[in-house]
């Protein structure tokens, strides 16, 4: 009991005469770098999540206009064709 | 330069008041940030992080304190906030691995941290209570750290927390009292 007492003691008194632990050398030189990477927001990798996810709503309405335009083309040509053959009435006279 | 002299450099973000004051600051932000995240990779992003924010904040420091004081109070809350997220990380990776094969993804083991800054002879002791420091709560382990690392009196301590000096000392003491418990089971 009274060792483990004296060996926590021990421990407690471990970072007694702790030295400062010192920071990179080339500390200031990185923060630079870091705020020059910041500054282009090319380089950010939020622009490049923002950038693509723009990529997609633009090909999505692209895809969806030409879907939409071919259907209308196709419904045109089939209409003139009903014309053509008189089809064009709708009601039935029994 | 005088500290006014150094505010106002900051302000109009010149070059030679910010390597300035980095030079000036770097060893205690980065050892304030190493006794508490206890990773050196991740004391010296946080000390990055530290800077820019004095940097980019400078206009919001009303000099009630001293600009040391100030940038003390940002490198602990920048290192609390690395220690949340590793909670949340830890709780997160916990709920994956119950549903997961144990044997699939073995849980990383997180080496023993040995503080460059220790003597020689007493680093093993240190390693047992830099654990034993981890099971704190925060107030508790910011007061300690402070005192035993950063060799700060604890008038400049309550300065940097905002409290008063009887607030400090009862933090320290009781922080002395858990890491005595916390040792017990530790050394069992």
């Amino acid at each position: 009991m009274e060792t483990q007492k004296n060996e926590i003691e021990e421990i407690l008194k471990s970072l007694d005469g702790i030295q400062r632990s010192q920071a990179n050398p080339f500390l200031f030189e990185k923060i630079k770098g870091r705020m020059q990477s910041q500054k282009s927001p090319i380089a950010s990798p939020a622009f490049a999540k923002w950038a693509i996810a723009l990529g997609l709503i633009t090909m999505l309405n692209v895809f969806t206009w030409i879907k939409t335009n071919s259907d209308n083309r196709e419904t045109d040509s089939l209409k003139a064709l009903a014309s053509e053959f008189g089809f064009t009435n709708t009601t039935y006279h029994y | 330069m005088s500290e006014s002299e150094l505010i106002q450099g900051l302000l109009k973000r010149d070059e030679a008041a910010f390597r300035f004051v980095v030079e000036k600051q770097k060893d205690r932000v980065f050892n304030t940030s190493l006794g508490i995240v206890q990773n050196s990779e991740e004391a010296e992003d946080i000390t990055q992080d530290v800077f820019i924010e004095v940097l980019e904040s400078i206009h919001f420091f009303k000099a009630e304190s001293k600009l040391s004081t100030w940038i003390y109070r940002i490198a602990i809350t920048k290192s609390l906030e690395l220690i949340r997220k590793r909670k949340r990380q830890k709780r997160f990776g916990f709920m994956i691995r119950l549903f997961q094969n144990s044997a699939d993804k073995p849980e990383v083991d997180i080496p023993d941290f040995v503080h460059p800054g220790v003597l020689m002879e007493n680093k093993e002791k240190a390693i047992i209570l830099f654990k034993a420091i981890e099971s704190l709560s925060e107030n508790q382990k910011i007061a300690f750290t402070l005192h035993k690392v950063e060799d700060l009196s604890y008038e400049e301590i309550a300065g940097i927390m905002g409290v008063s000096i009887s607030s400090v000392e009862s933090l320290i003491h009781r922080a002395k009292l858990n890491l005595q418990k916390k040792l017990i089971t530790l050394l069992k």
